[in-house]
């Protein structure tokens, strides 16, 4: 496990200033040559080290040539003796050329991150990428949602006790304590009585995706929280709940999660889509009609002594949406486009 | 001393990380003498004393803030000329329920940019600069009167490497390898041949005020930086034998990290149009600090604070009049 800590803070720190000099070796170093990497709406699923780097990276690294890879959080850990490793951060960089057809601002642009990576003799094998592109879409003054946020808008900040980084091993004791908290907290969750909110501080700070912002408090978080759980019927959340029909094509459709572990007082966790639902309440503009929808969504959270005190999250609303009928790019008149540069 | 004075510091700040009436009173009543002289950017200005700082800073924020705490991202001290000093910089969160300083309340999450210097002498502090970024809130809250800055502005995070809190002691071999990098970087800003390039990373960031916003890049940075000294004639930082510059305050470093910051330090004839403001040809003298992050050789991080207002208001432009 420190192993393959190691090797990732090495190809995370490969991309701190130096990008352009030295993502391709560092790429197919820690990338398997036939990785299945899943990336965010509107890439999906790239196969291999040689395909990222040439539908991934090169374009970005075109549009952002001064591109620099901040890290946060990465730790990892082990769930059915599959070895993960996880992180997440900024990308910073000049936006100086059209991305995927996103047009460039000329100005300092904060990318959002968070990755999965399932290692396999020191090398991802299974790869799980979020970026936050509607927050990117923001930066350059193009907010495609029906709606306002319903939180703050703003650049996420790590953990407020800069102690994201962990490559020493950590007490198991405590990294336990946290994984129980955590699944705990997530089975009390859509529970009439909110039995969730005793698991956390009451000044928590939820960082959310772009569009549904980011809250300070219990109670922010629940203003967010209730009615989002309000949307879906019949549903099916992870691995826990559901009201869908066994077997129905929502079931089949929403996978729970494909890793949840902890380390330390750090907990992670991510599905491909991890729940979903039919749209039984308009919800973020979107008229509700029934449609069913999944969503792919990452979380990772902090705990202090006994209570959960940090939760970063991303959904890919884009994905989310399109299911919806909704087209986030077209709502900004982007088109989407895939060149090799 | 130095040692001691961050441990002091370090039960100073715990006491803000989830802070209640008692222990934030408490902790400011411990660290601050009760004549401590207490420097707060525009429009709060002159401070006396702990209880001043609670009755006219930390209250009012207490009150416009719900759950405000702080999260320090840089904590580093050093000696100089004499003086112990302790910084930090980093951000409050609170969510903002009350109008501050003029400001109207969104009721929402909001961060508020800070930057703070201590001098202490025996265990207390008794002298204090404190900086906030206020337009990066007026920014934040939609409020901001002035046109947008050129660069990236909105919250600024923390060194890339996550090691800026620096409680512990630093090998001097390594503070004065950083303090020689940026004093010689200093005496080179302004010079025909951009001299200062050489100790810069190509690929450095510039986290700069709100306002000025931020910036990647060494010819990104000097794309924004020459024209901004070129709106003020005869720009001159501390450090020449002039005796019309007012001095820094503090100039120190504390391992890989450098820290600099002067209450008037910059000087210059306010001769171009800045920040929508026509040339009055008056002199201003502006309120400022820096923090560096030095790897190898050279520097790659830069946090930069201006007391914004007060240089505006120096340029008859009153920011905190235009909210109203």
């Amino acid at each position: 496990m420190e192993n393959n800590k190691k090797i990732y803070k090495y190809f995370c720190d490969t991309f701190l200033y130096d990008a352009q000099k030295n993502h391709e070796s560092a790429i197919n170093k820690f990338f398997k040559k036939d990785a299945i990497i899943n990336i965010v709406e509107p890439i999906n699923e790239i196969k291999g080290s040689e395909e990222l780097i040439k539908k991934f990276f090169l374009p970005m690294l075109y549009a952002f040539p001064d591109f620099y890879r901040r890290t946060d959080i990465l730790f990892g850990g082990i769930i059915n003796e599959e070895e993960w490793v996880t992180g997440s951060g900024h990308y910073v960089g000049t936006f100086a050329k059209d991305w995927m057809g996103i047009p460039a601002n000329n100005k300092l642009t904060y990318l959002r991150y968070g990755e999965f990576h399932r290692m396999q003799n020191g090398q991802a094998v299974e790869t799980y990428l979020f970026f936050d592109l509607i927050d990117l879409l923001r930066q350059i003054g193009k907010w495609p949602l029906l709606t306002k946020s319903l939180g703050d808008e703003n650049f996420i900040p790590g953990p407020i006790t800069s102690d994201g980084i962990i490559l020493e091993a950590q007490n198991s004791e405590e990294t336990k304590t946290s994984l129980v908290m955590v699944e705990e907290m997530l089975r009390n969750l859509h529970t009439k009585e909110q039995y969730w909110r005793k698991y956390w501080h009451p000044n928590m700070m939820w960082y959310g995706p772009s569009g549904y912002g980011s809250y300070i408090g219990v109670d922010g978080f629940a203003r967010f929280q209730l009615p989002y759980e309000s949307v879906f019927d019949p549903y099916r959340k992870s691995s826990t709940t559901m009201t869908c029909e066994k077997g129905s094509k929502l079931d089949l459709a929403v996978k729970g999660h494909f890793a949840r572990f902890a380390e330390g007082n750090f907990v992670a966790s991510g599905g491909w889509p991890s729940h979903g639902g039919h749209l039984c309440k308009e919800w973020l503009g979107i008229e509700a009609k029934g449609q069913q929808f999944t969503c792919r969504i990452s979380d990772w959270w902090r705990r202090e002594r006994n209570k959960l005190v940090e939760n970063w999250v991303f959904v890919d609303l884009v994905d989310m949406l399109k299911q919806l009928d909704y087209d986030v790019f077209k709502a900004v008149d982007i088109e989407i486009l895939f060149e090799d540069n | 001393m130095i040692l001691e004075n961050k441990q002091l510091y370090k039960s100073y700040l715990r006491e803000f990380s989830y802070p209640n009436e008692t222990n934030y009173k408490n902790a400011v009543r411990n660290f601050f003498s009760e004549e401590a002289s207490i420097n707060v950017v525009h429009p709060i200005n002159k401070i006396q004393g702990s209880q001043g700082y609670i009755d006219k800073v930390l209250k009012p924020m207490m009150k416009a803030f719900e759950g405000l705490y702080r999260s320090d991202y840089i904590v580093i001290g050093g000696n100089y000329e004499g003086n112990d000093w302790i910084t930090s910089t980093g951000y409050f969160a609170g969510k903002m329920i009350n109008d501050w300083l003029g400001m109207r309340a969104n009721n929402r999450l909001v961060y508020i940019r800070f930057g703070e210097f201590h001098r202490m002498q025996n265990n207390k502090c008794v002298e204090s600069y404190i900086f906030y970024d206020l337009p990066e809130l007026m920014m934040e809250l939609g409020i901001w009167p002035l046109s947008p800055s050129p660069g990236y502005s909105g919250h600024i995070p923390g060194p890339a490497t996550h090691d800026g809190l620096v409680y512990g002691e630093s090998d001097p071999i390594e503070s004065s390898k950083t303090l020689t990098i940026v004093e010689k970087m200093l005496s080179k800003l302004n010079t025909p041949n951009k001299e200062w390039y050489s100790y810069w990373h190509e690929n450095m960031l510039w986290y700069g005020p709100a306002g000025f916003g931020s910036y990647i890049g060494i010819k990104n940075f000097e794309n924004f930086q020459v024209p901004f000294e070129s709106c003020f004639q005869g720009w001159t930082v501390e450090l020449s034998d002039n005796n019309t510059i007012i001095k820094d305050f503090i100039r120190v470093a504390d391992g890989n990290y450098a820290t600099n910051g002067g209450w008037l330090s910059v000087n210059g004839k306010h001769v171009k149009r800045f920040l929508d403001q026509e040339p009055t040809n008056k002199d201003v003298s502006m309120r400022v600090c820096d923090w560096w992050r030095r790897e190898g050789n050279l520097l790659v991080e830069n946090w930069v604070f201006v007391d914004v207002p007060d240089l505006l208001l120096q340029i008859d432009y009153d920011l905190f009049a235009k909210l109203k």
